[in-house]
């Protein structure tokens, strides 16, 4: 027979209103299982249980960062109480009026003969304007005998004991939430839980005292030589020094001491950033080789840019267009042919000048300016009277003509007074003219640059692309870079890790050297002499003194081997009683199963054992860090590692959520496995088996119902929300099934 | 007169209703597009303008009508593309029959010039912007080709050298 909880009631607790009578629970020795959908009340249930048994309750922290717990438990006082006491009862009370909560336990234990007890404990709070003020907390105990309720004189905190010792309580007492913080897996937390269950914690004390005995011993053997040095006033001097050495010795192993655990500090620093150190670095690096392939192209696309700007600039626009156009030549000619056309209804025009005249003349007027006939010489040909062409002699009408028309006409006295069509001929000769000019601007016919363009630009795309190749080969062999905002920081933490480490161990260094100069002179003052060479003379108490010193020495270190040999063994049987649970927890994953539970186990400095559960795949690779579920598996194969090991009287084991870290499948084998195998009695809070939607309990749910039904041992509880005053607080409706 | 000074007082237009085909190659902003487009892409409008006049030329297709929505780019000419706009009114002025449409080969329409310049206008002026009317049309008849080119290679503007394709297509239809 094992011990358990018949019952518990709840009054005016969280969401539980009304007397303990309208929140009874009832449970049988075996497996009891609560299922409830979020925010009906398991964890306000679960937290009875640790009012009870902690005089604590887990409440959610006001203010909590993304990094810490969300949860933590906590005493009740007047600040926190007005989460505990139901919202309706504080609703309904009048100020200054007395309300109470508690929690009432009924439990049965089974040792030589049953005992069955009641354990009561209550609140008394008085509503004041400003809040709720404890007025008094009453604790008691009830017998229970042949059905009967009697007083009895026997201690509160006798029975709290009973039902789980104050050791187990991190295993026997657990919350889903606070899994990991209640029941950790390695540093200090662990070991000092661990420490509670090895036989071996009286070992430590003992070395402990030990160790505190060496130092009385030395003091005393100190004080004894002094006595065995007086009257030898000349050697004072000298046993002062070695009483100095002594103390400097001391101090500086208090010192080294300090150091060592400094460097312990910053080794636990550096390995906990080691593996996100070594990843940033490798992120940095490769982030480093990826900007330079990302420079490398971009340095292509430039050139490739730039070439084709070029092209355009330099080449299209300015040069190659133009020269593909038309043949200079031609063009040249077509312009001459334009500018002559215009050039021609100008002579013409020009030569209507002399509008009096007759076509004829102005024709030989215009033949005759191409020889420019010179006015003096036509001038003599008058006075002469004859023509110097022919020899023949002028007649008057043509010393009139040559007189009046030929010499005006080249002494330009003749020429046109139409000063508008000369300025028009004039500027639109320019104008002609400033554009024939212009067409020797583009003198190179079938300039043709693009080859040379092209050819450059395909050579920086070719490079382009085998860099780009090279790229995606290289991520594809490391991987894209990641950069995380938090790599500068693991870089930084690691690094300056590393350098206290460095720092310290230089102390440490030092501090050794030092330390080794005065235990050298230690050793040489260890036989004093007088100057005459006569050996001091030691005390009998003073050699007594000295074989205790060594005594104490050696019994040390043979403490410290079977202290290191019993945690060994401890380590080896946690090992196989976890492994054995965690193989039976993930039955149904064959994943997980091919893992086990490693205990790794280390005496460290100062005889310290150091401890640290995982999870290691079958090649021995660490698994820890996979988190979720499998976090939660190494959890429950060392709480019931640990039960199995050390559990010889059955306590009950009281589980709020678990399992909710884990899958459907999961969940369910480790309510089978409880419900089939666990010896001791299962009290187990749980939403896995709830559906939400459907606001019934899954085919996981329904499945466990019918195993349990068949099980007289068994309890299986469905707590919901009345809808009403679900929003507040909800009050619940309890079948039991 | 500097005839320079004179030209870079033309403005330069587009016609609206060309724009959005227009911006598949050339940027209309009239101004140096920033650096960065493939050689495809000509940089402002007065690049763009060029490249198109030069086609009309070529190929001779001119579009009488003018603009059908006349919107003003920039209100003068540009210095970097000076030297070939005055390269392509060379170009529009040793075609015959403009000798003769701008009035310089008839003795009465060389009248009508002096009857002009009696009224005080410069007949340099009048004859450029004659000029630059024919150079519009002309471009415009080089947007029309480009706009039938891209009608049978819709994908012409994904090709890095389209500009280059397309002025040797022009080349090709060249009449003298």
């Amino acid at each position: 027979m094992k011990n358990y909880i018949k019952s518990i009631q709840l009054k005016n607790w969280f969401n539980f209103l009304g007397d303990y009578s309208e929140n009874n629970f009832e449970f049988e020795p075996g497996f009891n299982v609560i299922v409830a959908a979020n925010d009906v009340g398991k964890t306000k249930l679960h937290n009875a249980f640790r009012w009870i048994l902690e005089n604590k309750v887990i409440l959610r922290k006001e203010d909590y960062q993304d990094d810490e717990a969300a949860y933590e438990a906590v005493s009740l006082n007047e600040k926190n109480i007005v989460k505990i006491l139901n919202n309706k009862s504080y609703n309904a009370a009048s100020v200054n009026e007395t309300i109470r909560l508690g929690v009432k336990v009924h439990y049965v234990e089974n040792s030589n003969q049953s005992k069955e007890r009641i354990l009561i404990k209550e609140i008394q709070i008085r509503k004041e304007p400003d809040g709720l003020k404890i007025l008094t907390e009453l604790k008691s105990v009830k017998k229970v005998e042949r059905g009967n309720v009697l007083s009895t004189s026997e201690l509160f905190e006798d029975w709290v004991k009973k039902i789980i010792p104050k050791n187990l309580r991190s295993f026997f007492l657990v919350q889903g939430e606070t899994l990991d913080t209640m029941t950790p897996l390695k540093g200090d937390n662990l070991k000092r839980t661990l420490t509670k269950f090895v036989d071996i914690n009286v070992l430590d004390k003992f070395l402990k005292t030990s160790n505190y005995a060496s130092n009385k011993i030395e003091t005393l053997r100190q004080d004894y030589e002094k006595k065995d040095n007086q009257g030898q006033e000349k050697l004072e001097q000298k046993i002062q020094e070695k009483t100095e050495l002594e103390n400097d010795i001391k101090r500086l192993e208090d010192e080294i001491e300090q150091y060592y655990e400094l460097k312990e500090d910053a080794l636990k620093k550096k390995s906990k950033w080691e593996k996100s150190f070594l990843k940033s670095k490798e992120n940095r690096k490769l982030k480093n080789k990826l900007d330079n392939y990302e420079q490398k192209i971009e340095n292509k696309n430039s050139k490739i840019e730039e070439n084709y700007f070029r092209l355009k600039e330099n080449y299209i626009l300015n040069e190659f267009y133009f020269s593909k156009v038309f043949n200079i030549n031609t063009q040249k000619e077509k312009l001459e042919n334009s500018i002559n056309f215009f050039k021609d209804i100008m002579s013409k025009r020009r030569s209507e000048i002399q509008i009096n005249l007759d076509d004829h003349i102005q024709s030989m007027l215009y033949t005759l300016e191409k020889s420019q006939p010179k006015p003096e010489i036509l001038e003599r040909m008058i006075d002469e009277g004859k023509c110097y062409v022919c020899s023949h002699n002028l007649d008057n009408e043509s010393k009139d003509y040559m007189k009046n028309i030929l010499i005006p006409y080249f002494k330009g006295q003749l020429e046109n007074q139409d000063d508008k069509f000369l300025d028009l001929y004039d500027e639109v000769h320019s104008l002609l003219n400033d554009f024939r000019y212009h067409q020797n601007r583009y003198e190179t016919p079938n300039f043709n640059p693009f080859d040379r363009v092209i050819e450059r630009i395909n050579e920086a795309e070719t490079a382009k692309e085998s860099i780009e190749e090279e790229k995606e080969q290289f991520i594809e062999e490391n991987g894209d870079s990641n950069v995380k905002t938090n790599d500068e920081l693991s870089i930084s933490t690691y690094e300056n890790a590393s350098r206290d480490l460095e720092k310290y161990e230089t102390h440490i260094k030092n501090i050794s050297g030092e330390l080794e100069i005065k235990k050298n002179k230690l050793n040489e003052l260890k036989n004093l002499r007088t100057e005459d060479g006569e050996e001091l003379k030691e005390s009998k108490n003073t050699l007594k003194a000295k074989r205790l010193e060594e005594f104490s020495s050696d019994l040390r270190n043979i403490l410290v081997s079977i202290i290191d040999k019993e945690y060994n063994e401890f380590k080896n049987q946690l090992e196989e009683s976890a492994n054995k649970n965690f193989k039976k927890l993930t039955v149904t994953n064959k994943n997980l199963n091919a893992q086990s539970v490693k205990v790794d186990y280390k005496l460290a400095f100062k005889n310290q054992p150091d401890f640290e559960v995982k999870i290691v795949d079958q090649f021995g690779n660490n698994m820890s860090d996979g988190g979720g579920a499998a976090q939660t598996l190494r959890q429950l194969a060392l709480v019931f590692g640990l039960i199995d090991m050390v559990d010889r009287v059955r306590h009950p084991f009281i589980a709020d959520a678990p399992t909710s870290n884990m899958t459907a499948n999961l969940a369910f084998t480790f309510y089978e496995k409880q419900l089939n195998s666990s010896p001791n009695q299962n009290i187990v809070m749980t939403k896995e088996f709830w559906d939400d939607q459907k606001n019934d309990l899954n085919s996981k749910g329904n499945e466990l119902l019918d195993n349990i039904k068949d099980n007289q041992n068994s309890t299986f509880h469905i707590m919901t929300a009345d809808k009403k005053i679900a929003l507040d607080q909800p009050d619940l409706k309890i079948d039991e099934l | 007169m500097n005839i320079d000074i004179l030209i870079k007082e033309h403005s330069l237009y587009i016609d609206k209703e060309d724009e959005e085909f227009i911006n598949k190659f050339s940027s209309t902003t009239g101004t140096k597009f920033p650096k960065g487009k493939l050689g495809n892409y000509l940089g402002s409008w007065f690049e763009g303008y060029i490249y198109t006049l030069l086609i009309g030329i070529i190929t001779g297709e001119r579009r009488y009508e003018g603009f059908q929505d006349k919107q003003q780019k920039m209100r003068s000419w540009n210095s970097a593309t000076l030297e070939q706009y005055k390269y392509c009114i060379s170009l529009v002025l040793s075609k015959p029959d403009i000798i003769g449409e701008i009035g310089l080969n008839k003795r009465e329409e060389v009248d009508k010039y002096i009857e002009l310049t009696n009224e005080n206008e410069s007949v340099t002026i009048i004859i450029l912007n004659k000029l630059k009317d024919i150079c519009d049309q002309f471009s415009l008849g080089g947007v029309d080709f480009i706009k039938r080119y891209e009608e049978q290679d819709p994908e012409i503007f994904d090709d890095p050298f389209a500009l280059k394709t397309i002025f040797e297509s022009a080349l090709e239809n060249k009449i003298d």
